[in-house]
């Protein structure tokens, strides 16, 4: 596992080794059969099979980071048409050459009957594996590394035919990423452990790092123990850059895999810390310059690609980037601004609204435009509803008010029909008294009298009923079914009596058969007095000798209607008026309100019907109404 | 009504008739033989008032006691205009009109 953090330190190497002069002959003779474009060569041939090397067990995320990397590079270039194979070599844990060896055999043996037509090595001890196993394990494939540098790969003593990913570190960049960020700076400490590895990491960082500016004291810190370390970072003024190369091993021999010792004095220093990993990122460290292992897994990928499709390979360098942590940037009040251009952000917590606040915005007034749309409507819809209820009260209350007026007009009609049975009443009950009074009184006689007097009674309170009927008030419209004839009987009852005292004859015609409307009994009924009274008192000061105010039903067509006329003899409607006088306020009587056409208009359209008037040819009005027969059955 | 008040005067040993209508009495009736007429204003066709003023052509002394069921001050004035000895508004006290009756077959009525 440390291995692989083994990446020797070193300068890049000057030049492509002349080795790779006969591969520059194949890429051209390559270019002239297959001008196809390099990045996405498709292999030709059969499936071919790759086989990937990692170094330890399958629970390191480092070679898991790279070789997963591959893999999906390799299936998007061959669109799934390649047969994958994956080895655990676990040579950390097993580093002995008896395991070695072990693992050679077995792996012959296993690819006997599939030969990998490629071999990808990831890290040093898989490629250093490969090299020496490759003729018993995959005599003709051909091999790709990736994961170490140039000077690791010259120490190998790589055939020309083992090509790779070569992975350099350049410290001074992660130092020139660290100025950036701290332009005030002007001391930078550098920190190694007393590990061969930490040395030569120090050594190679102190050629890299001559010619920083000038006004920057370097100083080199090593050979401390790591609570020293610690000590010493804590110690240190904040405007000091600190860049930790590895600590493998500390002043007392004591052994840290690099990302735990580099945590340690992250988390006690006083100032920024850099490091040259990818690995580092998120154990403390503000950046650094390095190549990320999902790059190192495309290009080992790309090289295998080119190598499947027949064409030539060189080494190559994995593309460094700039990493930062942002949560370290915060930490120092380092500004992402003065980063290099390209630095990967990464752990970066800016809120919701920092990273879509457009969005937040945009959604947001959408929402609320929505919702107050929504809001509006079901406050007009209410409002409406409200002022539909306030109307048809208000129109009620007119009603009940034209007809109470109507039956103030028929007042004297009224107390007619009760003085009537009340009359007959206390002849009655006087006449029983005196009968009484006699000596043989006729009790058959009184009986019949006492019978009368009930009857009467009865009378009497029909006419009350009446009565309360023609002035109960309405809050809601009582919808109810009843024959039209009915209510024009019950109409010419209440009328008859002042009728009579004007010397009107009242009469009324129609179809023998029911005539079923729906509706309030009592508004109909008002619209029938209301008709009835007016054609009463337009015949008041007509000169005509008859009086006749004649009721009238029929049956409207064939569309399920009946039609109510009422005509009278009086003295007629203006012709110019006739289509104004169901206009509230229009009146031709000195104590009219002008109202009651207007509330017979307004009540027979509740009914869904129509109401008009015109004059009658031989002299008179008549009024008439439509109503909708409600449907039976 | 009409039946109540025959039943009261029968009560009060008088002998009366009844019709139900003036056209009713101008057909079947004898006026001559009568003592008292007890109309009532409001009848289906002729009214009470009508019949009494074809009546006082032909019998001036007849007695007439109106009754009527409606408070109307411009009838009553019409009522008593062609002549009644009472006019008595629905309802009334039985001895009011028996009173009346009695007083206009005594012929001390004064119209």
């Amino acid at each position: 596992m440390i291995a692989w953090f083994q990446a020797r330190p070193g300068k890049i190497r000057a030049s492509p080794s002349c080795r790779n002069a006969s591969a520059l002959i194949c890429i051209l003779l390559i270019a002239i059969f297959a001008p196809t474009d390099i990045g996405s060569a498709e292999v030709a041939g059969p499936v071919p099979r790759v086989l990937i090397l990692y170094p330890y067990d399958e629970r390191i995320p480092a070679t898991n980071i790279v070789g997963e990397a591959t893999r999906t590079r390799l299936l998007e270039a061959t669109a799934g048409k390649i047969e994958l194979f994956s080895e655990f070599l676990d040579l950390s844990r097993f580093p002995e050459m008896r395991h070695v060896e072990r693992m050679a055999r077995y792996l012959a043996e296993k690819y006997i009957d599939r030969r990998p037509d490629l071999i990808i090595a990831l890290g040093e001890e898989s490629t250093r594996f490969i090299v020496r196993n490759r003729n018993a394990i995959a005599p003709d494939a051909k091999i790709v590394f990736g994961g170490f540098g140039s000077a690791t790969a010259e120490e190998l003593r790589l055939p020309d035919d083992v090509v790779g990913a070569l992975t350099e570190f350049e410290i001074r960049k992660t130092a020139e990423m660290a100025i950036g960020l701290q332009p005030n700076a002007r001391r930078l400490v550098v920190i190694a452990g007393s590990a061969e590895f930490d040395k030569a990491w120090i050594a190679a960082a102190q050629e890299d790092l001559t010619g920083l500016p000038r006004n920057v004291e370097t100083t080199y810190l090593t050979g401390l123990s790591i609570d020293e370390f610690a000590e010493h970072v804590a110690a240190l003024p904040p405007d000091t850059i600190v860049i930790v190369l590895t600590v493998l091993s500390d002043r007392s021999g004591r052994n840290f895999v690099p990302r735990n010792s580099l945590q340690k004095i992250a988390s006690a220093a006083n100032a920024p810390v850099y490091g040259p990993y990818s690995t580092y990122l998120g154990h403390g460290v503000v950046g650094g310059n390095a190549a990320t292992f999902e790059s190192t897994g495309a290009a080992v990928a790309s090289l295998a690609i080119d190598a499947l499709a027949g064409k030539a390979i060189t080494d190559v360098t994995v593309p460094q980037s700039y990493m930062a942590d942002a949560r370290q940037l915060r930490r120092w009040g380092l500004s992402e601004a003065d980063l290099p251009p390209g630095t990967v952000v990464s752990f970066n917590e800016r809120s919701l609204w920092e990273e879509y606040w457009k969005e937040i915005i945009a959604i947001s007034v959408f929402v609320a435009a929505q919702s107050l749309v929504i809001v509006s409507l079901a406050f007009e819809r209410r409002r409406r509803a409200a002022a539909e209820f306030q109307a048809r009260r208000r129109l009620l209350e007119v009603i009940h008010l034209n007809q109470s007026a109507t039956a103030g007009a028929l007042s004297a009609s009224i107390a007619h029909e009760l003085n009537q049975p009340l009359g007959a009443i206390r002849i009655n009950a006087e006449t029983a008294a005196v009968m009484l009074e006699s000596k043989e009184p006729d009790l058959k006689l009184i009986r019949q009298i006492l019978a009368d007097i009930r009857d009467d009674d009865q009378r009497a309170g029909d006419i009350i009923a009446q009565m309360r009927g023609l002035l109960k008030k309405r809050s809601e419209i009582d919808w109810q079914e009843f024959d039209l004839k009915d209510v024009i009987q019950s109409a010419i009852h209440i009328l008859r009596p002042e009728a009579e005292r004007r010397n009107v004859v009242v009469s009324s015609m129609g179809p023998p058969q029911g005539l079923p409307v729906r509706a309030d009994r009592v508004h109909v009924q008002q619209v029938i007095l209301n008709l009835a009274t007016n054609a009463m008192d337009a015949m008041l000061h007509a000169s005509g000798a008859e009086r006749n105010l004649v009721f009238q039903t029929t049956l409207a067509g064939t569309n399920g209607k009946v039609e109510v006329s009422i005509s009278d003899t009086g003295c007629g409607i203006p012709n110019d008026k006739l289509s104004s006088i169901f206009d509230a306020f229009y009146t031709t009587k000195p104590a009219g309100t002008g109202l009651g056409l207007s509330i017979a208009r307004v009540i027979i359209e509740i009914y869904g019907g129509k109401i008009w008037a015109d004059n009658r040819p031989e002299g008179g009005a008549v009024f008439r109404f439509v109503l909708p027969l409600a449907q039976r059955g | 009504m009409r039946t109540s008040v025959e039943r009261l005067l029968n009560a009060c040993g008088l002998t009366t008739e009844g019709y139900s209508s003036a056209e009713a009495f101008l057909s079947h009736a004898t006026p001559a033989e009568l003592g008292c007429i007890v109309l009532d204003i409001h009848l289906a066709g002729m009214s009470g008032i009508e019949l009494r003023r074809r009546l006082k052509t032909a019998h001036p002394r007849l007695a007439v006691i109106f009754i009527t069921a409606i408070d109307d001050d411009a009838l009553e004035l019409e009522a008593r205009k062609v002549g009644c000895i009472a006019y008595l508004h629905k309802p009334f006290p039985a001895a009011s009109l028996v009173g009346a009756v009695k007083d206009a077959l005594a012929g001390n009525a004064t119209d």
